[in-house]
Formats: structure tokens, C-alpha cells, sequence
């Protein structure tokens, strides 16, 4: 009880809306004193006393916008460090492996067979700085809102069979085996490309995170007025005080940390509110369940 | 000579191709993908030079190199990051760090910084006194122990072969360049802050005030100059 209110009012301190709050209350402090103890109102109309309020009221007003825009300064300017260094850090390791193998290549004598395993390496390595590169590249487009949504009248359920036949072969490559579960014919408004890249996203994630060998199972079901897109693992799971968490730019849940660049659920998220839509995670007892909502387009696109 | 290697790396792939270089230089390797698995290998059986990356999953580099650091302060350890603020390489170098190296790096430079750390013995065979007064502090070379009112303190490779050949040239002004030839064994690269720090740590040893220093002096644009 006394923890879950110590943690509260840490919380609360330590957010922008405590400091604006504070100081706005200590300014309507000072002038409550000033009042009752120089200012008396002396005659009727607009005297000295009424000008001294007003152009209080003017100060304050001033303070509030400089504070107010101060924080909002320091945030973003921190959001921009951040972005700066764990971007830089997610290309220089790949980078550095590309280029050790490449060195080794070109300065050691290796039998050919090493040589080989060393150009498939930093191969691998630069498909990982492409998919970086790729990913910083949407993260700050969605950012800047510059990314254009093209939506389209879409069977999600045709989609999403489609998708996933095509994707089946890759994802076994990488050890995982992706299942087709229930799949509803449901029309929605949406941008094939995007929604592909949700559905990358979330796999990728998956596989990313969980064990050789994860089953990964997407299905699609009608909630009221809502397409209700799942993607669930098997996998460990997400902590409950992680599971908003994760949709943050840059957030790494605890257990994955160094692995991932913290931008693959970024994008998710922000793709699906520019569709309309809502995401939110779900464990399970076991493994962890992404559920995509999307609103139903049931006028067949007639009201774009 | 075969020495041990211990390889603090959290990425498989860039393992994997240190490995392999470190195994074509004659090196045996063991590699520890996070610190739970480092601090088994250190206890287990001490390497020779631990390459220690910052990022870990479980443990911050440097939180592991003030350990490694405070159970044997010989034990060289070269950082290999992709954390490349200055504020960083200092924060390595002064936790007492031998080197700091950021990725990407170049391959031969990786392996000469490697060679230097691990070409001890050399100034073992040299005729050194058994003790070097430094006034107010005495050194001794075979054990790498600095005595200072009463107390000794243990010196690191580096900090070692900075001092000794900083004392070996007393009294003449060495330049920068030269240091970083001698005592670190590369080529004298734009990255200058290795000297500097390894300097402010030499003198924090020897009691002298790091803003008006009086043993150990520098002198700008030159270098540094070893009173005695």
C-alpha cells in the first residue's frame, strides 16, 4: 500500500506535468500574497490595483509558455540524442563485422573454404546494416509523420493467406515455423505495403526473440466492428510492466537487451495508427500474443 | 608464445571472425558472450589480455573491467566498443583500461595494439635497479609496485612502461608521438587522448597536482618532460 504510493508520487515528481503544475501554483502563491498584503482596492474602475493583476496574470501566462516550451525543448533534444546514439551503435557493430571478415579475407591466407565462410558472414552481417538502415529510415519518416499511407479497399483474410504462403519458406529458414490459423474474408481500408510490413515486423520480432524452433501463428477473426489480427508466439513471454513499453522508440524488453535494433514494434505501432487502428500485446500462459485491430471498411471503400 | 585470450562479445558474428584472427595470430581464445559467462572464465582460469566489449546484455563492460581490474591490476585489457564519445574513452581509460578501440576498427590495427599488449618480458631482461627513486615515490620495476608514503600500489602494464620510459629519458621532453610508438606499440594515429589520460594517471600515482604538476610536466606542442 505505502510502496504502491511511494511509487506513485515518484512518478509523478519525476513527470513533465508535476513541474508545470508547481510552478504555476507558486506564482498564484506569490500573487495571493501580494494581494493580502500590499494590494487594497482603493476606488472603483480600473485603478492601479486591477492594472497590477492584469499585468501579473500577463507574467504568469509568460512563465508558463517558456517553462512549457523549455521542457518540451529538453525532450525533444533528448529524443534526438538517443535516436543519434543507439543509431550509431546499430550500425557500427554490423559494420565493424563486415569489415573485419572482408579485411581477413583480403590479408590472411585462408584455405577457401574459411575464405568463403568469411565472405558469407560479412554478407549476412550487411544484410543486417541494410535492414538497419531500413528500419532508421522508416522509424524517422514515421516520426517526422512524412511516410504516406496509400489505403486501399483490402481483403485482410485473401491478404493474409497470401502473405503467408509467400513468407512460410523464410521463416523455416530461419528455424520457425509460421502457421495459418483461422482467417476471416474481412474488408478493411489499407496499404498492402504497410500492412506487409507489419506482418515482418511482427514476425521478425518473434523470431528474434524466442527460442530455434518457435511456432509463430497468425490468425484473423471479426470483433464488432473491428479485424482482429493475432500474432502469437510461443516463445517467453513479455513481463507485464514491459508490455507498453515495447512499442516505444528504441525500447529493448530486459531480456533482449543488445538484441534488436528497438525500432521493428516502433514502426509496427505507428503503421497501425496511421491505418486507424490499435496494437497492444497479450501473454498467455505461454509465449506472447500481438493483437492488431483494424476498423472493418464495411461500405466496400464508398466513403473513402 | 601461446597466450590466452578472453573475448567479451555479445555479437556472434564479430566473435566468431575475432576468433578466427586471434587463432591465425597463435592465440588460444575462449569466448564469453555475457558477463555471467566472462566472470566464469575469469574465475576458472585467468587469460592472458581480456578484449572486453562495453555493451553486454547483463553487465555494463566497465562495470566487468573494474572488476577484472581489482582482482589483478597487471591483467591487460583492451576495450572494444562502439561507444566512440570521448566521454566514454575516457570513462574506459580511466577505470584503467590498457587501450580503447572503436568499432568499425581497422584489422591490422587491432592486431598491433594486441602485440604490443602482449610483448611483455622485454624490459624484464633489461638492467633495470631493483628500486628507482622518483623522489617521494620508488619504483620497483619486478614487481610493478609504487611506493608512496608507506603505501605500494600496483601498476598496469601501460602504466608501467609509460613511467619507466618516461624515467629512462628524465630531465628531456618526449613527445606524444613517441609514446605512443614506444609504450603502446602503433602508429601514432589522429586519437591522442590515450596518452593524455594514461599521463593523468601516472600522476594521481605519484601524488603530483594534476593542475600545477611539478614531477611530471607537459609542455605544449611538445610533449611531456619526466623531472628528476
Amino acid at each position: 500500500m505505502f510502496k504502491d504510493f511511494v511509487k506513485w508520487w515518484v512518478r509523478i515528481t519525476f513527470g513533465r506535468l508535476f513541474w508545470i503544475v508547481a510552478v504555476q501554483m507558486a506564482w498564484g502563491m506569490v500573487l495571493l500574497l501580494w494581494i493580502l498584503a500590499y494590494a487594497r482596492p482603493a476606488s472603483p474602475g480600473l485603478g492601479r490595483f486591477e492594472w497590477g493583476l492584469a499585468f501579473l496574470a500577463l507574467i504568469i501566462l509568460g512563465v508558463n509558455i517558456l517553462v512549457i516550451h523549455f521542457v518540451h525543448q529538453a525532450a525533444q533534444s533528448r529524443v534526438v540524442k538517443d535516436f543519434v546514439s543507439h543509431v550509431s551503435h546499430d550500425l557500427r557493430s554490423p559494420l565493424a563485422s563486415v569489415k573485419l571478415y572482408l579485411e581477413t579475407v583480403l590479408k590472411r591466407e585462408l584455405s577457401p573454404e574459411t575464405a568463403r565462410d568469411c565472405l558469407e558472414a560479412a554478407l549476412q552481417e550487411l544484410g543486417r546494416l541494410e535492414t538497419s538502415i531500413e528500419g532508421v529510415l522508416t522509424a524517422s519518416r514515421l516520426e517526422r509523420q512524412k511516410l504516406r499511407i496509400e489505403a486501399h479497399p483490402l481483403d485482410l483474410g485473401a491478404f493474409l493467406q497470401g502473405y503467408l504462403e509467400r513468407k512460410g519458406d523464410l521463416v523455416a529458414s530461419r528455424g520457425g515455423h509460421l502457421q495459418i490459423g483461422a482467417l476471416e474474408a474481412l474488408p478493411v481500408q489499407a496499404d498492402p505495403g504497410m500492412m506487409a510490413k507489419i506482418l515482418d515486423n511482427l514476425v521478425d520480432n518473434a523470431l528474434g526473440h524466442c527460442q530455434p524452433g518457435v511456432h509463430i501463428r497468425v490468425s484473423l477473426a471479426r470483433r464488432h466492428h473491428l479485424a482482429l489480427m493475432t500474432v502469437a508466439d510461443d516463445g517467453p513471454g513479455i513481463p507485464p510492466g514491459e508490455r507498453r513499453k515495447v512499442f516505444n522508440l528504441f525500447y529493448r524488453a530486459k531480456a533482449a537487451r543488445g538484441r534488436g535494433t528497438g525500432l521493428g514494434l516502433f514502426i509496427v505501432a505507428r503503421l497501425v495508427k496511421a491505418h486507424g487502428g490499435h496494437i497492444w500485446v497479450e501473454c498467455p500462459e505461454l509465449g506472447s500474443a500481438f493483437q492488431v485491430a483494424l476498423p472493418l471498411d464495411e461500405d466496400g471503400g464508398r466513403h473513402p | 608464445m601461446k597466450k590466452r585470450i578472453l573475448l567479451v562479445e555479445d555479437e556472434p558474428q564479430l566473435a566468431k571472425g575475432l576468433r578466427l584472427n586471434f587463432e591465425l595470430e597463435g592465440h588460444e581464445v575462449e569466448w564469453a558472450a555475457t558477463g555471467a559467462e566472462a566472470r566464469r572464465a575469469l574465475a576458472a582460469d585467468p587469460p592472458d589480455l581480456v578484449v572486453l566489449d562495453v555493451m553486454l546484455p547483463d553487465v555494463s563492460g566497465f562495470q566487468l573491467l573494474q572488476e577484472v581490474k581489482r582482482k589483478d591490476v597487471r591483467l591487460p585489457v583492451l576495450i572494444l566498443t562502439a561507444c566512440a564519445a570521448d566521454e566514454d574513452r575516457i570513462m574506459g581509460l580511466s577505470l584503467g583500461a590498457d587501450d580503447y578501440l572503436t568499432k568499425p576498427f581497422n584489422l591490422d590495427e587491432l592486431i598491433l595494439r594486441l602485440r604490443g599488449m602482449l610483448r611483455r618480458g622485454a624490459w624484464y631482461q633489461e638492467a633495470l635497479p631493483a628500486a628507482i627513486d622518483l623522489g617521494g615515490c620508488v619504483l620497483h620495476p619486478a614487481q610493478s609496485a609504487l611506493e608512496r608514503n608507506g603505501a605500494t600500489t600496483l601498476l598496469t602494464e601501460r602504466e608501467l612502461l609509460l613511467l619507466l620510459h618516461l624515467w629512462r629519458k628524465r630531465n628531456q621532453v618526449v613527445s606524444r608521438r613517441e609514446l605512443l610508438v614506444e609504450v603502446w606499440g602503433y602508429a601514432p594515429d589522429v586519437e591522442t587522448r590515450t596518452v593524455d589520460i594514461f599521463i593523468g594517471r601516472l600522476r594521481r600515482l605519484l601524488g603530483d597536482d594534476p593542475e600545477e604538476p611539478r614531477m611530471l610536466q607537459t609542455l605544449r606542442g611538445q610533449g611531456y618532460l619526466l623531472i628528476h
